[in-house]
């Protein structure tokens, strides 16, 4: 149902309807201010970059062709902006590709029993922060947002072996920094 | 075999993912964005309507007082005001017929012109480097 109200509002938008924008925007902007907010880290720098993507999505909205969905197409012209940007990002992002190859970390996924799951759930939001961005960006795109593999491939502009490998990794460090925590937990008590 | 949904650990740093709140848009979030693309949307001349309307009526205030600064005038300056608008039209008449008179005058003009293009263009670019250039943008 909400797919084919988008489709329409798409086409409404395409035609010029500019109120069919707004309705997109209102669909759309907390996912990607989110999604910016995670790439930059920076309220203000990522409303800008949302705001900024949201003009070119309205001025090349004639170009969407349909092929991918326009949740990823509007997620990919923010990455792009954002790569633009903030060329870190961009080194960042090509330092795992070239990692690809290396060795998988092995991390050991034991915890005690008895470990407060609200208490778990807050750290690893906590510590999501310390993440490098491409981390946070593609962790969020896979579980939050809920993208296929390809999709965020598409979004992040990486093949679908990096993102396998980032998401790996990602979630690598933080059980890592999960089962260091929940040992000094033990040290402590 | 998909190597990344593996044990509880990943289960439960999926879960906290997922749970993680999303922070609130700031005010005002898209009014200023959509505002801008409901002016790109209008015509040309409709965007400048406002600098059309000030700009004439600065014309029109101009030349309303202009004929209107003899009226005002005392008498005694009448005769200066006679003697200077036919000295300007004897330098006028004389200029028309010679090259720097011709030249200069339309020099000054495409100076003038020329000037008040990088102007613009200058202001806009500084808009744009600047944080607050959609406010600004938008009252261009």
């Amino acid at each position: 149902m909400e797919f084919i109200e988008e489709t329409t509002l798409i086409k409404r938008a395409i035609t010029g309807d500019t109120y069919a924008f707004a309705e997109l925007v209102t669909m759309h902007q907390l996912f990607l201010y989110n999604l910016a907010l995670r790439a930059v880290s920076h309220s203000q720098e990522a409303q800008d970059v949302t705001q900024e993507t949201f003009i070119r999505a309205w001025k090349g909205l004639k170009n969407f062709r349909g092929e991918s969905g326009f949740r990823t197409w509007l997620y990919r012209i923010l990455m792009n902006l954002c790569y633009d940007r903030y060329p870190r990002l961009q080194r960042e992002k090509n330092t795992i590709s070239l990692e690809e190859d290396e060795e998988e970390i092995p991390v050991e996924s034991y915890l005690e029993q008895g470990s407060e799951q609200v208490e778990l759930s807050q750290f690893i939001q906590q510590e999501l922060r310390n993440l490098p961005e491409i981390y946070r960006l593609v962790l969020s795109l896979r579980f939050k947002q809920e993208l296929s593999y390809q999709e965020i491939s598409e979004v992040m502009d990486m093949p679908i072996g990096t993102v396998k490998t980032t998401i790996f990794r990602a979630k690598a460090q933080l059980k890592e920094r999960l089962l260091l925590n929940q040992e000094v937990h033990t040290w402590i008590a | 075999m998909d190597r990344i949904n593996e044990g509880p650990l990943d289960h439960m740093i999926e879960d906290a993912i997922r749970c993680e709140p999303l922070a609130e848009l700031p005010l005002d979030f898209s009014r200023l964005f959509l505002e801008q693309v409901k002016i790109e949307e209008k015509p040309k001349f409709q965007v400048l309507s406002w600098v059309d309307l000030v700009s004439s009526m600065i014309i029109a205030i101009t030349i309303g007082i202009a004929f209107l600064i003899p009226t005002f005038l005392p008498e005694q300056f009448s005769p200066l005001m006679q003697w200077s608008l036919q000295w300007a039209e004897y330098w006028l008449t004389k200029a028309l017929f010679s090259l720097p008179g011709i030249i200069l005058p339309i020099g000054a003009v495409v100076f003038m012109i020329g000037l008040m293009v990088f102007g613009f263009k200058g202001i806009q670019m500084f808009l744009k480097r600047t944080k607050f250039r959609r406010d600004m943008l938008l009252l261009f």
